[in-house]
């Protein structure tokens, strides 16, 4: 079992850590710049923070045994202050079931149907490792776009974060 | 103690395998494509996966006990053949050293000293875990990048490289 409890716990206070700091740089930007099509898997800042959004609401209602067929309506219509608020609850609720789970269950299969209609299974601590690792490539191509817009974009390296937690 | 040995290796497993792909995807762009200037931290495809090389190679420098004051340079690295080369050797080296080293050298400290000689002890295990997430960070930089170029980037999600271990 490559990944236990204590590691993927760190692992999403680190995500949860380096989320906030991401959304507090798109947060300056304007609504214009927010939504401008840059190209890139997600057309633009909103295309790309509305899919690492909505992938973590999609995988904590397969953590909850529940398929959903495609992301929740509207989220592209969203503002980053809304976004920011539905995010949170999911992480919330994210932590409340990794604060639950014991090291057994980190070996059982979650099965579910993807957006393709494909049966899918991976074990417990294979989906929260994908989880964390997605938020950490997606945050990279927000910091892209943010730099192609002409932003800044703050370092969410994992030793900023030790660096932030000893001082 | 977090990040044991069993998960750095997995996790470097899935990197090396990531990193393959990322490189089949830039493979077929023209030398113009792979140097074109669009915008982001580091330019163009090239400027980013030479960063995301020269990181990996400073970090192992690091794990050696060596403190490298500034990023490789190197006429190899100029063409996209070159740094798949010196990109290997690195990563070979590193399973080399993650097949070798025990875990309690692993929650035992690293120092080292940053390019501008500040000295910092790190948690080596912290250490791995921090190379192998940046690597992440900027291969999604890359699938971007290449987007941006009209191109198709292969997918690089953790449940793809399971999917590809469960099939052979």
């Amino acid at each position: 079992m490559p990944f236990d409890l204590p590691t993927l716990r760190a692992l999403f206070e680190y995500q949860r850590w380096a989320t906030a700091k991401i959304l507090d740089c798109v947060a300056a930007v304007s609504d214009e710049e927010f939504r401008r099509p840059l190209g890139g898997s997600f057309g633009s800042l909103s295309g790309t923070l509305v899919h690492a959004y909505g992938a973590d609401w999609v995988w904590l209602e397969r953590l909850n045994g529940r398929s959903p067929r495609s992301l929740p309506e509207g989220e592209d219509r969203a503002s980053v202050d809304t976004l920011r608020k539905r995010w949170s609850g999911v992480e919330d609720q994210r932590d409340a079931f990794l604060a639950d789970l014991s090291p057994e269950r980190l070996e059982v299969w979650i099965s579910y149907v993807n957006f393709a209609g494909e049966n899918c299974r991976y074990r417990l601590e294979e989906v929260l490792f994908h989880i964390a690792n997605h938020l950490t490539y997606h945050r990279g191509q927000i910091a892209t776009q943010l730099r192609q817009l002409g932003k800044p974009a703050v370092a969410t390296d994992y030793l900023r974060l030790l660096d932030a937690q000893r001082s | 103690m977090i990040y044991p040995l069993e998960t750095l290796r997995e996790l470097y497993a899935f990197n090396r395998w990531a990193n393959v792909k990322t490189l089949e995807s830039v493979e077929p762009l023209a030398a113009e494509e792979y140097e074109r200037p669009i915008g982001g931290s580091f330019g163009s495809i090239r400027g980013t996966l030479v960063h995301l090389y020269g990181a990996d190679w400073v970090w192992l420098e690091r794990f050696q006990g060596r403190s490298p004051r500034a990023m490789p340079e190197d006429d190899a690295l100029a063409t996209l053949a070159g740094l798949a080369a010196m990109w290997r050797e690195v990563q070979d080296a590193r399973e080399t050293f993650l097949a070798t080293v025990t875990p309690e050298r692993l929650a035992g400290p690293l120092s080292y000293a940053g390019f501008d000689g500040k000295k910092f002890t790190r948690v080596l295990g912290a250490a791995l875990f921090h190379v192998a997430n940046h690597g992440t960070y900027h291969r999604g930089q890359v699938a971007t990048l290449l987007r941006q170029l009209g191109r198709t980037p292969v997918s690089t999600d953790f449940t793809r490289y399971l999917d590809a271990q469960a099939t052979g």
